[in-house]
């Protein structure tokens, strides 16, 4: 199946690409929520998800406890994922 | 006063802290808010450098007003490059619009500028399919051009671990929401995940306003 994955798919594939030397890190300024989790699906274990930042707009009116949490739902649509390199 | 949105000075911010004489490289930079924010973080270091690359000529104009707006020239290096040559053996699935980039080829300024293993930190806030922006009145994506989009991101990955030291960290950020849920969210909820899902919102349905000169005179 060809993937239309953006975001958590898209570090899954560099988690998985260059595993052992891309990982994934804890970022300094976080106000987002957290990434979505599904391993199946190729996309981040519950572990991962905390690392990265996802800010949804009208998350809140779906998922008031998860979600609305983080107070994203006022900002646009973004993600981030920052990574260190530990070897060449 | 430049104006950002949140997620895009949180982003800016993932880079820091940096070191002194840290060299930077923005992958995809126009309009350059994120670069220029990240100069001004960097400002009070001269031996730091941050190379700015985006795509045309006209979209590094717009890197270079800015960095001048901000008094940041000195750092930020503006070029025209398409970052995903900076990786070239790479041959992803990108279909027909990917191999048409490929055939601009990097500058030899580009090329001494952006040496493999050369930069401390990275940010690539990659050409997404911004379902995230908002308001947004017309949305016509295909999931074609969805893939296309992913091939093209994971090229950037390649292009942008290839030029990273050791050590040294990457900033991945899109101003979308899609996590591939158009062939996996399914999958995600039955993994035990969050829900990616997207449901639909009630219909609020059009209403006929009718001019009322008259209120309007009064």
């Amino acid at each position: 199946v060809p993937r239309a994955g953006e975001n958590e798919a898209n570090v899954r594939y560099v988690l998985d690409r260059w595993a052992g030397v891309m990982r994934l890190v804890a970022q300094p300024l976080v106000l987002g929520s957290p990434g979505l989790v599904g391993r199946a699906a190729g996309l981040l274990s519950a572990q991962e998800a905390a690392l990265v930042q996802r800010f949804t707009p009208g998350a809140a009116a779906e998922d008031s406890s998860a979600v609305a949490r983080h107070d994203t739902d006022n900002s646009v649509g973004f993600f981030i994922a920052k990574f260190v390199k530990t070897r060449p | 006063v430049l104006l950002q949105s949140l997620p895009c000075i949180v982003a800016a911010h993932a880079l820091t802290p940096l070191q002194p004489g840290s060299r930077v490289l923005d992958m995809c930079a126009a309009p350059g808010g994120k670069a220029t924010m990240l100069a001004q973080l960097m400002a009070g270091d001269s031996s730091s450098e941050l190379v700015a690359l985006d795509r045309t000529q006209a979209k590094v104009a717009r890197v270079q007003q800015l960095s001048q707006l901000w008094g940041v020239q000195r750092i930020v290096q503006p070029m025209a490059a398409d970052a995903t040559q900076l990786y070239q053996p790479l041959q992803p699935e990108g279909g027909r619009q990917q191999q048409q980039r490929r055939q601009r080829p990097l500058s030899a300024a580009v090329l001494a500028a952006v040496a493999p293993e050369s930069f401390d930190a990275v940010l690539l806030d990659a050409p997404c399919s911004a379902l995230g922006l908002r308001p947004r009145l017309l949305l016509d994506w295909r999931l074609q051009q969805l893939q296309a989009l992913a091939a093209y991101q994971r090229a950037l990955l390649h292009a942008a671990v290839h030029v990273l030291k050791p050590g040294g960290c990457l900033v991945f950020c899109t101003c979308t929401i899609n996590p591939g849920e158009l062939v996996g969210g399914a999958g995600a909820d039955a993994a035990g995940g969050s829900s990616s899902g997207v449901r639909h919102a009630p219909c609020v349905g059009l209403h006929v306003m009718t001019p009322r000169p008259s209120a309007a005179r009064r």
